[in-house]
């Protein structure tokens, strides 16, 4: 039998099912529905129903039901027609070939690839060369990692010195710039040690730098805090000289003119000559000095001062440096404040914009000989140049103690923490002021958060003295010897320290007076083998001349 | 084929063919058929495999991600490294460890600039999470929303070289700043 046949066939005995199904309830609702009870109107309100039967309605019924059933067999075989052609136009995209080999894929599940072809696929090869890269690659991520972990460790803390000269803390910007070396070498260390394992060529070379960008925030951080005092000019020359260097690493003063840092520059240049002044002038004066019995240093002023006279001096760093030799002269002859201090404003008048130089070393001369008005003046100058200068907030909150203007220090102290707000010296120093005004227990308080933040023997020193003030002996030994132990092995370690003979003084009279004869024969033995005495307030008190709060409390001496 | 691209890619090439490295790993991986592993060819598959397409939203999300997941941590890091050290630190030309930095940055950045997918690959994975037809939960278009986006935008940014130029751009400013 043929398809049309059977297609024919199918759609007849359709039909027919559907016919029947369809007079049948016709028939049971024409047996249901007689005339009597039919309701003509609700069923077609707008026809004339006078004259149908009921034998009309079932022949209508049924001619309606046959044209439904043909049209639903129409629908139903133009969507399979439709379905057909979509199906031949994928086919016609999709011929079910492999791409690669052109075999029928069957019942492989890529889309692309005859499951022959897939399984070769799936193992592609990665090519030796490209897994000995990836090996390489990885090898070379990992010591990236270990470059970026030092470089990180570099970049934070020259990050910090950055900021801390951006906040003008100079001192401190300085510190952190010497941490920051100090992290490089330290990583240089580490990585010589494993590699001088290999090869001693590798015992000693520089693998990390801390950058030429930490050098310059040294430098500018260095020339805000220079000072003639300590030889300050000198280490600054030597510093810029170590930075400026050629390929021969050589300093090169062209490098340092190039390089647009115009107040390190005019620094360098003055601080050079007056470093080689300097060198040339002071010298001399050694043969004029001599040492008294108690080895202070005594000058014969006549003849020292013949020699400065002498000297030629031709530049304003020269004609400083002989102002200076002049100071140091008459300041170690004894003579008096004004005398002193003509030669320091002659100093300042000739050194121009670099006047700062000079400043410390004033403002201590000052202080020294009780001029504390000029102490405060050249404090003020210091601190407006380098506002964290803690020696000229030292010297300006003792100058303002010994003025009795007592707020005015507090004041100062407070404006020490604003601008070096992780600096100890604020605690002895607020301490200090504290206990002169007569708050021993705050004081107290005051050394017990210092010495959290970081041991410091200045804060104990303070702590040992307002309990001493407060009658507790005990404590005041315990402090006090906390404060000595400090400073002997900071002194031991090499570390300078601006309080060791006011913590040895302080040291030897707390001990004495608590009966501790230990510790007190112990730096009587350290005085004497440096050829000191104690402090001449301390040997009063000893002696019951003057009491402790006279030295402390009323200032008739300090230790 | 775009020529700015493949050029782009062959500047970079250590990252092409890292990239291309990891898309054929992570295609055997998940059992991705790969027609042609060559890692470097002058067309707009450089940097890249060709695989079968793929059909579930996982092996598509994964393929797309991980490759590029690998070339961004590898990259960023020495990068970091090399900026840090060239323009924080200011490392100078005579020290040893200068032209190490120089060597990070270049290979960072040649990594940093093949992380893409390629693009239809992108266009794939949107279109099984995110298309008309698409039955992802929410959680699932949650999650995968903005790797998407930033496969579809990597792998533009990439194809048009635009990535490599920002990459030249940024450490031109570093270096006159």
């Amino acid at each position: 039998m043929s398809d049309e046949n059977k297609e024919l066939n199918t759609t007849e005995g359709v039909d027919d099912e559907v016919v029947d199904e369809a007079v049948n309830p016709v028939e049971e609702e024409a047996e249901n529905n007689t005339a009597d009870n039919w309701q003509w109107d609700a069923a077609v309100p707008e026809t004339q129903t006078d004259n149908i039967t009921i034998d009309e309605l079932v022949i209508q019924a049924e001619a309606l039901d046959n044209e439904e059933v043909t049209e639903t067999a129409e629908d139903e075989a133009t969507e399979e027609n439709v379905e057909a052609e979509e199906t031949t136009e994928e086919n016609d995209d999709d011929d079910g070939l492999c791409i690669v080999c052109g075999k029928p894929r069957k019942a492989s599940p890529s889309d692309l690839y005859c499951e022959e072809c897939r399984k070769k696929f799936l193992r592609t090869d990665y090519g030796v060369g490209h897994i000995i890269f990836a090996f390489v690659m990885v090898i070379v991520v990992a010591l990236s990692y270990f470059i970026f972990a030092s470089t990180v460790a570099i970049a934070s803390k020259v990050n910090s010195a950055q900021e801390l000269l951006a906040d003008a803390r100079y001192s401190d910007a300085m510190t952190a710039c010497e941490e920051a070396a100090s992290e490089a070498s330290t990583i240089n260390t580490g990585i010589n040690s494993v590699l001088s394992a290999i090869n001693q060529n590798f015992a000693s070379k520089d693998w990390f730098d801390s950058g030429k960008k930490l050098d310059m925030i040294y430098l500018e951080a260095y020339v805000k805090t220079i000072s003639i005092s300590d030889s300050g000019h000198d280490s600054f020359v030597s510093a810029v000289e170590s930075v400026f260097v050629n390929s021969d690493d050589e300093f090169d003063y062209a490098l340092l003119e190039k390089s647009g840092y115009d107040e390190i520059k005019n620094a360098y240049d003055f601080c050079s000559q007056l470093s080689e002044a300097g060198t040339e002038f002071t010298s001399g004066l050694q043969d004029f000095v001599s040492y008294n019995d108690d080895s202070s240093i005594a000058m014969d002023y006549d003849k020292a001062m013949e020699y400065v006279d002498g000297l030629d001096a031709q530049t304003p760093a020269q004609k400083c440096m002989t102002d200076y030799c002049r100071f140091i002269v008459a300041y170690y002859a004894n003579k008096g404040n004004d005398e002193i201090f003509k030669y320091f404003d002659s100093i300042c008048e000739e050194a121009g914009e670099f006047d700062y130089l000079f400043w410390q070393t004033y403002m201590e001369a000052a202080y020294q000989n009780e001029a504390y008005d000029t102490a405060l003046e050249i404090s003020s100058k210091v601190i407006e140049r380098n506002p964290s200068d803690t020696n000229a907030y030292y010297y300006q909150v003792e100058s303002l103690i010994y003025t009795e203007d007592l707020d005015g220090a507090d004041k100062a102290c407070e404006k020490l923490k604003e601008s070096n707000p992780e600096g100890l010296d604020y605690y002895s120093l607020k301490a200090n002021v504290l206990r002169r005004q007569g708050k021993f227990e705050d004081a107290v308080e005051l050394c017990k958060e210092g010495i959290a933040a970081g041991e410091d023997a200045e804060i104990y020193r303070q702590q040992a003295i307002a309990y001493m003030l407060l009658d507790n002996k005990e404590s005041a030994l315990e402090a006090m010897k906390q404060s000595y132990d400090i400073e002997l092995t900071n002194a031991y370690s090499g570390e300078s320290s601006n309080y060791l003979v006011e913590t040895l003084n302080t040291a030897a009279l707390i001990t004495c007076i608590c009966d501790d004869e230990t510790t007190y024969d112990e730096i009587i033995d350290i005085f004497e083998s440096e050829g000191v005495s104690l402090n001449e307030s301390v040997q009063k008190c000893i002696k019951g001349e003057i009491t402790f709060e006279d030295i402390f409390m009323k200032g008739t001496g300090e230790v | 084929m775009n020529v700015i691209y493949v050029i782009s890619k062959y500047i970079t090439v250590i990252g092409s063919v890292l990239k291309g490295f990891w898309e054929h790993l992570i295609c055997r991986m998940l059992a991705i058929p790969v027609q042609d592993a060559r890692y470097l060819q002058a067309n707009d598959l450089c940097g890249h495999v060709e695989h079968d397409f793929t059909k579930t939203k996982a092996k598509t999300f994964f393929l797309c991600f991980l490759p590029s997941v690998m070339n961004l941590i590898f990259g960023w890091e020495m990068v970091a490294a090399g900026f840090l050290g060239l323009f924080k630190i200011g490392v100078s030309a005579t020290s040893l460890i200068f032209y190490v930095y120089i060597a990070l940055l270049y290979i960072g950045v040649s990594l940093l600039n093949n992380t893409a997918p390629l693009y239809e690959d992108a266009l794939n994975n949107w279109e099984l999470i995110y298309g008309k037809e698409s039955k992802s939960n929410i959680f699932v278009k949650i999650f995968a929303f903005i790797p998407s986006v930033w496969f579809i935008v990597d792998a533009w940014l990439e194809k048009n070289a635009i990535n490599l130029l920002a990459y030249i751009v940024a450490i031109v400013v570093c270096i006159v700043l």
